[in-house]
């Protein structure tokens, strides 16, 4: 069974092949997406985020999702050389993270009812659990960012993710921390990692680190990447061809 | 009065229209698919800064190793000995096949983890060290 819903304001697609899987469940997944929303989302007054940006809330008062998501937030800071933050001009936006996280605690949802194969696609994210209708690992494409419904890549993920960073998506919503103008010779990056929090924040990260961010996700250990620049250009880290079909 | 309706109609349909092919050009990336439908061109990511680099003297014992080391396209492409012990017939005739078997083995593995060549020992860590030196001023 395969659904998709427009929440946070982007397509999220829920495919999961197993017998014994409801309409009720894929309500139950969806809901927990839009409880995210309503917490975590910049627009939403009411949001906790929003509460932090009005200062109306204080630290001791913060849910443990939002210290959670604090916590893996500062942690990419730090590996990342101060490439990653979740603050732009004094304002607050942990966008950058509550994608993967979310992505990440919903597969644990779907997981815990006994579903092993399974895959959520949100908004250039994709966390694939199992083998997909084939009995193979599941087929994944990443698109020409020049022309998007082309796919120039099919890679092949069982129990993996891939987060894909480039400001051609959804407009500039990448920045460089460092305050420089962000480098524009990068068009996309694409990260394969096991898990879809670490694929996303290093792919958004090395993403606003311009050419040498694909020398920092070369460095990463259980990390691939496909970086594709403005003249067209792939390049790609040692571990990708270990993922790619064709 | 008809007018009225049959207009009000046309916009309608317009707005229903509009609304649609909005959600649907909507992209979704990426896309579980089987098949890739165009390609580009693609390399792998190199791992040093592109130049020619002089490592450093390294010491052999019978007489020192210095290599000359190419990087292109972000690999070592080329590694030849500046200098290596030479002045006996023995090292004469056993450096030059090791060190041409160490540059292979090195330009392979684009590390400076080479095996001990057998009969050159001291040539053989002289040459690690010596590359060792390069791979630190290259790397990016």
């Amino acid at each position: 069974m395969k659904q998709t819903k427009l929440i946070m304001g982007m397509p999220i697609t829920i495919e999961i092949l197993d017998q014994g899987v409801t309409e009720s469940f894929f309500k139950k997944v969806f809901h927990y997406f839009r409880a995210v929303d309503k917490q975590f989302s910049p627009f939403k007054t009411q949001s906790e985020v929003s509460k932090i940006n009005n200062n109306t809330l204080s630290e001791k008062d913060y849910s443990s999702e939002m210290r959670e998501v604090l916590a893996f937030a500062e942690q990419t800071r730090r590996e990342t050389n101060g490439y990653f933050s979740v603050w732009n001009n004094d304002r607050f936006d942990p966008s950058g993270i509550v994608k993967g996280w979310a992505i990440e605690k919903a597969a644990a949802l779907i997981e815990r009812a006994g579903f092993i194969n399974f895959y959520i696609e949100a908004g250039g994210d994709i966390h694939v659990r199992g083998r997909n209708d084939n009995a193979v690992d599941w087929r994944v494409g990443i698109r020409n960012p020049f022309q998007p419904e082309e796919v120039v890549k099919i890679v092949a993920l069982n129990n993996h993710a891939l987060a894909t960073s480039g400001n051609y998506l959804r407009g500039e919503h990448i920045y460089n921390p460092h305050g420089k103008p962000l480098e524009k010779e990068i068009v996309s990056i694409s990260v394969i990692s096991p898990n879809i929090i670490d694929a996303d924040r290093f792919a958004t990260a090395a993403f606003a680190m311009g050419r040498s961010g694909i020398y920092f996700l070369e460095t990463l250990p259980e990390v691939a990447a496909y970086m594709i620049d403005i003249t067209g250009q792939a390049t790609y880290t040692s571990k990708f061809k270990h993922y790619e079909i064709s | 009065m008809n007018k009225y309706i049959l207009s009000i109609l046309v916009i309608g349909a317009f707005v229903v229209y509009s609304w649609r092919v909005q959600t649907e050009t909507k992209k979704e990336i990426p896309v579980v698919t089987t098949q890739p439908t165009s390609q580009i061109k693609e390399k792998k990511v190199g791992l040093y800064r592109d130049g020619t680099y002089e490592s450093d003297i390294v010491d052999a014992i019978y007489g020192n190793v210095q290599l000359k080391v190419t990087v292109r396209d972000g690999f070592i492409t080329e590694i030849v000995p500046l200098q290596y012990p030479d002045h006996h017939d023995y090292s004469r005739e056993i450096n030059p096949p090791a060190l041409a078997s160490l540059a292979q083995e090195a330009i392979q593995s684009q590390k400076a983890t080479v095996d001990i060549y057998s009969g050159a020992t001291q040539t053989s860590k002289a040459f690690q060290k010596s590359l060792q030196s390069v791979i630190e001023q290259a790397t990016l």
